[in-house]
Parts: structure tokens; sequence; C-alpha cells
């Protein structure tokens, strides 16, 4: 609006515009009244921190505080305030006795809380953090069903703030350092912290953060998914090593026999990897602990040994049942690692980007990692046929993307994730 | 449900392009979202039309669904919106909202009767308007608890912003819609490269101050190219991850700003 602005910068005339835009943007509420300071208090509600407040008080020297305080007039005279504990802060900075306020009268305390919470929600007044511990304190003073309320927020928003008291120390600094104010980021960043036992990956990422890097959902979801299969398949490896042990141990009196024991953990093996397949959060402890397996195998095992005598049809049957789940899980497996490799790609891009790798580099690093995961696939499929597969595929790509030929093939299916081993299409043929 | 239009009188502003990711955040929020289209030119209909496509299996454009004219007829409406899965739905655009212009005042308040009879269904609706001023635009307005004003670094589209500003007082001061929100002006297409957009970026900040909202949309073409889908759900090369976390960011703003 002022001249120097116009003179600097020649071209755009706002002066008009401003005018209006201000009238648009802010039915501004006039003050009922202006009170000193000594007269007004405030009671800290939620663990704040203020902010340039010499700023503040600059702007208050030029043009005098615009938007008024709100304050509760108390019994004993004094007021209270319910909005604007900044402006109080940084009013006597700027040499201020008396602010402009809007006075309300005869609230309660749930009341006062429900301004409070608005008002500092429309203005965006608060970090992440204080937010938090606000919502925490209202739910613990006032049950859940009120702090929605007064938050105006449904119940999964309150309670993933609730579930920043249940954070790891460090991934709670985060939050409270302002380095990180996405709630669910901050929930996959606690998982991904209670993963390992090294906390490696985490640590990784937090000193990235506490650089100025952000950390996006997705990556931060793709990171958690990445490390939950990979935890699964350590899980896996740790099972299948037991089941040999167990097979030897059985003798090779009758090898073929299927022991229920063996049945049964294979079955649980194929239900847990299905479960994984959505990497969801309920499985947080689901793949944790390797630990029961051999108890079960021990105890039940020689027991189980003596009453069995099948058929062959019998026999037969669970052979081919049990190759089926096998077949199940290892094609879910496979479902899972292509998500997990392309998290290791987004990964691979972000480190070069902050390495500040050329395109040459990224380039060789992006081609060697492409051909790493493919060639082994490649020889397994075998190279005749991956020729094959490798022509069909740069067809079919010149019409769709990646994702969107991926999306087809693993359609999202409502509150059931995606489909991890889709059945054959009737008629299909390569 | 609380309503959010975007509007600017200005073609090409980029209104459409945050209504259809505003309603894809949503909804994967796990809001409901009703998606209205006051536009004769039909593009956000189109996106969600491609969205039932992929989730329903068709367009739609069989089943008879409540359009946007018929939100005219206020709580005398009789028809449903188009259901598109994933718990959106669309009231579709369709050629009669020409004729909105040409409407006496009175019936400007009609389409806000009409949606709050739907507002138990929903908890989000997201309204993209014509590049209009005048009726239109204030029915639009009436309907909204808040406006977003999308806009171009454009001389031409900057210059419309008094216009754009003074009918959005006009609903206000006038009370036709006295608790109308403005949410703020929205930087879209910003070419960092090109001096005029970043002075003009400076400059609309330094006047309208907190007018001017915080998450800035860059040119980007990831941006351009998602017109079915939200951006951060396609994938087109590097500038993809920056225009996805823009447009996030720039939705939670909006979100945040409403309390949604
Ligand atoms: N940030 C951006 N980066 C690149 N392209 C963009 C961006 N925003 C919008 N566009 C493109 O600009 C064009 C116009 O955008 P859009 O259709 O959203 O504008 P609109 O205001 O709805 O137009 P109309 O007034 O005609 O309805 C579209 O092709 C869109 O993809
Ligand atoms: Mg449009």
């Amino acid at each position: 609006m002022t001249a120097t602005t116009t003179n600097k910068k020649p071209g755009l005339n706002l002066g008009k515009l401003s005018a209006v835009a201000q009238i648009a943007v802010k039915p501004v509420q006039p003050a009922d009244a202006e009170i000193e300071l000594a007269r007004i208090y405030s009671v800290k509600q939620v663990r704040k921190t203020f902010r340039n407040l010499e700023e503040l008080a600059e702007s208050f020297k030029l043009n005098g505080i615009i938007e008024p305080l709100v304050v509760h007039e108390e019994a004993d005279g004094r007021y209270r305030i319910i909005v604007g504990e900044r402006r109080y802060r940084a009013a006597p900075l700027a040499g201020l006795v008396k602010v402009p306020v809007i006075i309300k009268k005869g609230l309660t305390e749930l009341q006062i809380r429900r301004l409070q919470v608005t008002e500092n929600n429309d203005r965006d007044d608060l970090t992440a953090y204080e937010e938090a511990m606000g919502v925490i304190e209202d739910v613990e003073l006032y049950g859940t069903k009120e702090a929605m309320t007064i938050w105006n927020r449904g119940e999964a928003w309150v309670s993933k703030r609730m579930a920043v008291r249940r954070y790891a120390d460090p991934v709670r600094e985060l939050l409270e350092n302002d380095l990180c104010g996405d709630f669910e980021v901050l929930h996959c960043l606690n998982q991904i912290y209670d993963i390992e036992d090294t906390h490696t990956e985490f640590s990784r990422l937090s000193h990235r953060m506490n650089e100025g890097l952000p950390l996006s959902r997705d990556e931060a979801r793709n990171t958690l998914a990445r490390m939950k299969a990979w935890k699964q398949q350590q899980d896996d490896l740790a099972q299948r090593r037991i089941e040999l042990d167990n097979a030897k141990k059985a003798g090779d009196k009758a090898p073929e026999k299927t022991p229920a024991w063996l049945e049964e953990q294979r079955k649980r093996d194929a239900e847990r990897a299905a479960a994984g397949a959505d990497a969801g959060d309920q499985d947080e402890d689901g793949g944790q602990d390797p630990a029961p397996a051999p108890a079960v195998a021990s105890g039940r095992g020689q027991q189980a040994l003596p009453t069995m005598e099948l058929t062959p049809e019998q026999k037969a049957a669970a052979e081919k049942e049990r190759a089926n789940e096998k077949l199940l899980s290892l094609r879910e497996e496979t479902f899972e690692w292509g998500e997990a490799n392309q998290a290791q790609f987004f990964s691979m891009k972000t480190h070069m980007t902050t390495l500040g790798h050329n395109m040459h580099e990224t380039e060789w690093v992006l081609w060697q990692g492409f051909l790493s995961m493919t060639l082994p696939m490649l020889e397994g499929i075998g190279p005749e046929r991956a020729v094959m597969y490798l022509k069909k595929l740069q067809g079919e790509l010149k019409d769709k993307t990646p994702a969107q030929l991926w999306e087809e093939l693993h359609p999202d299916i409502e509150g059931a994730g995606r489909n991890a081993s889709p059945d054959m299409p009737e008629g299909w043929r390569f | 449900m609380k309503t959010i239009a975007i509007a600017n009188q200005k073609g090409g502003v980029g209104k459409t392009t945050v209504a259809r990711n505003l309603a894809f955040f949503a909804i994967e929020r796990g809001l409901r979202v009703l998606c209205v289209d006051l536009d004769p030119q039909k593009n956000f209909s189109k996106t969600l039309r491609a969205l039932r496509e992929r989730t329903v299996g068709d367009q739609g454009d069989e089943l008879q669904s409540l359009t946007g004219s018929a939100l005219f007829d206020g709580e005398a409406i009789e028809l449903q919106p188009l259901p598109c899965g994933e718990s959106a739905a669309l009231v579709a655009a369709d050629r009669e909202l020409v004729d909105v212009a040409s409407r006496p005042l009175e019936d400007l308040h009609a389409p806000r009767a009409a949606l709050a009879k739907l507002a138990k269904d929903f908890d989000v609706c997201i309204i993209d308007t014509a590049p209009t001023l005048g009726n239109p635009l204030y029915a639009a307005l009436i309907a909204a608890d808040f406006v977003v004003c999308p806009c171009t670094m454009d001389q031409d589209a900057i210059d419309g912003l008094g216009d754009l500003f003074e009918d959005i007082a006009r609903v206000q001061q006038l009370e036709w819609n006295a608790d109308l929100v403005t949410l703020g002006l929205l930087a879209n297409r910003v070419n960092t490269r090109r001096a005029f957009d970043r002075n003009a970026l400076e400059q609309l900040r330094d006047e309208l101050g907190e007018v001017v909202m915080e998450g800035v949309l860059y040119d980007r073409a990831a941006t351009q190219y998602a017109k079915d889908r939200p951006v951060w759900r396609v994938q087109s090369g590097e500038s993809q991850i920056l225009a996805a976390r823009e447009m996030k960011a720039v939705c939670n703003q909006i979100f945040d700003k409403a309390a949604i």
C-alpha cells in the first residue's frame, strides 16, 4: 500500500484490492472496550511457546492492536484471557498499557475452553505439540466425548493425539521441537523406532529431519512397510529353520508324513504372510515374536506322531492343500517385495538428492539398481520367457503408466487392502 | 457438512485442479464428500465420473441423478447425487447451468437449501464454480461456508481479484451469507524462474498479508496431468514428489482452517 513498495516493484497496483480483500477476509469484531494490561491475567492451559513476540510488538507500534483480545470477566473484577495470550505478552514490549478487548461473562470452565480452542484453531495459533498436549489435557479433564466437541473433531483425530503419550521419547522430541507435526508420520516413526532394537533407520530419519528435510507421509509409510516386510522375512526364515530342525528330529522313518503340528504351523505361516500383506497397523506384535514356536513344536510334536495313520487319499489331499497354501503365500510375498522395491527406489532417490548427485551418477545408481533387482528375476522366469515378458510389458507401457497397470492388477478392495494374488481372469491368455 | 467453494471469475486459474485434489484428499481421509460442479464445462464432473468408472464400473451417465441446475429447486429436490464409490458423490454439471445468470436474485439462495437437505449424509462439500462474476458466483458463495480463491501470477488474473473480493464482501455485507469465511487467495502455477511471478507473489504477500494463503502451488507438469486422480497418486517424473507435497500441504491448510 505504501509508496515505497510501489516504487520498488512497478507493475501491480494492489491498493484497492488490499482494502477490499481485508474486508472479505475478516469481518472484524468490534472491541467492547480498552482495558489496562494490569487488570488482565492469564491461566496457562496448554504448554505454549511464544515466538516472534518482538516482531508482533513492532507491528503494534505501527498499527496498534487491530484484533481485540477475548477476555472473561471474573468475580474479582479482573479479566482472564480466553484468546490472545500472544498479543497480551507482546503489548508491553510495544509500550502499550491498554489493549482492546471483547468481554465475555458468566461462562463455565468448559465453555471457556471451547471458545479458546475454536479461536486458536481458526487462527492456526498452536503448534502440533501444543495441540496434542491440549487434547490430552482435555481428555483427562473432560473425557473423550467432550474433547471431541471442544476440538470439533472425530474420535480418530483425538486418539491420534492421545497416542503421543505412548510415543518413545525420541519420537516425542521430534514433535516437541517442531521438526514434525504430522501425526500420521509420527505414528509411522514410532513404529519404525520400535521395530529395530538398534533404531538405525529411525536415527537416519530423525537426523535428516533435524537437518530440516521434511519426511512425507508416503515416505514414512513406505519405509515402515519395507521394514515390516523385512522383519517378516527374518521371522519366516527363523520359522523355516525350526521346521527343518524338527523335521530332522521327527526321524527319517516317516519322511512323507506331515505331522499335525507341522501342518498347523504351515497354516499359521500362510495366515501370517496373508496378514502381513496389507501392512496394516494391527500386526505390530504379530510378526515380532517367533519364540513360542519351538515350545509348540517339541511339546505337541511327540504326542501327535503315534496317532497318525493317514490313508493315501488323505495324504495326497493334505499335500495338495499344503502346496496351495505355500504358493499363495509365495505370491503374496512377491507382491510385498514389489512394494518394498518401490520404497527402496524412492529412498535412494531422496538420498541422491540430499547428496547432490549429478545426472549420470543418479542414472547409474538407478540403472544398476534396476538391473540388480530384475536380472536374477529374469533368470528365475527363464531367459526366453523373460524376453517375451519384457516385450509385452513394453507394449502395455505405451498406453498406461506402471502405477495404472499395477492398480489394475491389484485393485484396492474396500476395507480389505489390495488383492495381493489375483486369480486368473476368465479366458486370460498371454 | 462443511461446504467449501472454489472461486475466481478468471478462467484457467486452477479452480478445478484445486477442487479435484481437495476432493480426493477428503476421500483419503475417510470423509464422505459431496462434489458439486456448478460449471457447465463439466470438468470436475468428469473427474468424479472417472472415479466412478474405476470403482463402480461405469460413468453413471445412464442414471438419473441430481444435477447442478436442479439444486435451484431448493428444498424440492427429488433426485440424489450420483454415488462415485469410495464415499464420494457427485452433483454433476449440466448445460442448464448456463441459465443461472438470468435468474432473479432470490433464486440464488435455493442451492443452499438443497445442500442443507443433503448435509446429514456428508462431511464435506466441495463446489467448483464457473469462471464468471455475478449470479452463478453468488449462488455458490451463498451455499458455501468457506471460499478459496486460486489465482495465477498473471496480470489479468491479479487485476480481476478486486472484483472477486468485492463480490465476496457483498455476499457477506448484504447478509446473503454473513457467515461466509474467506480462507484466502491461493497462489497457483507460480513459476519461480520467472521474475514476474516472484515479484507478483512477493507484492501480493506484502499488500494482502494473511489474505494470501501460506501454501503455494508451483507450475508443475504432474499437477497439470493429474486430471482423474490426485497429484500424489500419479507417477510422472521428478516434479511429482514436489507437486504432491505442495498440493497436500495446501489441502491440509484448507482443511485445518475449515476445522475439517
Ligand atoms: N499448479 C499447476 N501446475 C501446472 N498446471 C496447472 C496447475 N494448476 C492448473 N494447471 C493446469 O491449468 C489448466 C487450467 O486449470 P483448471 O482447469 O484447474 O482451471 P479452472 O480455473 O478450473 O479453469 P476454468 O475457469 O476454465 O474452469 C489445466 O490444464 C490444469 O491442469
Ligand atoms: Mg474449471
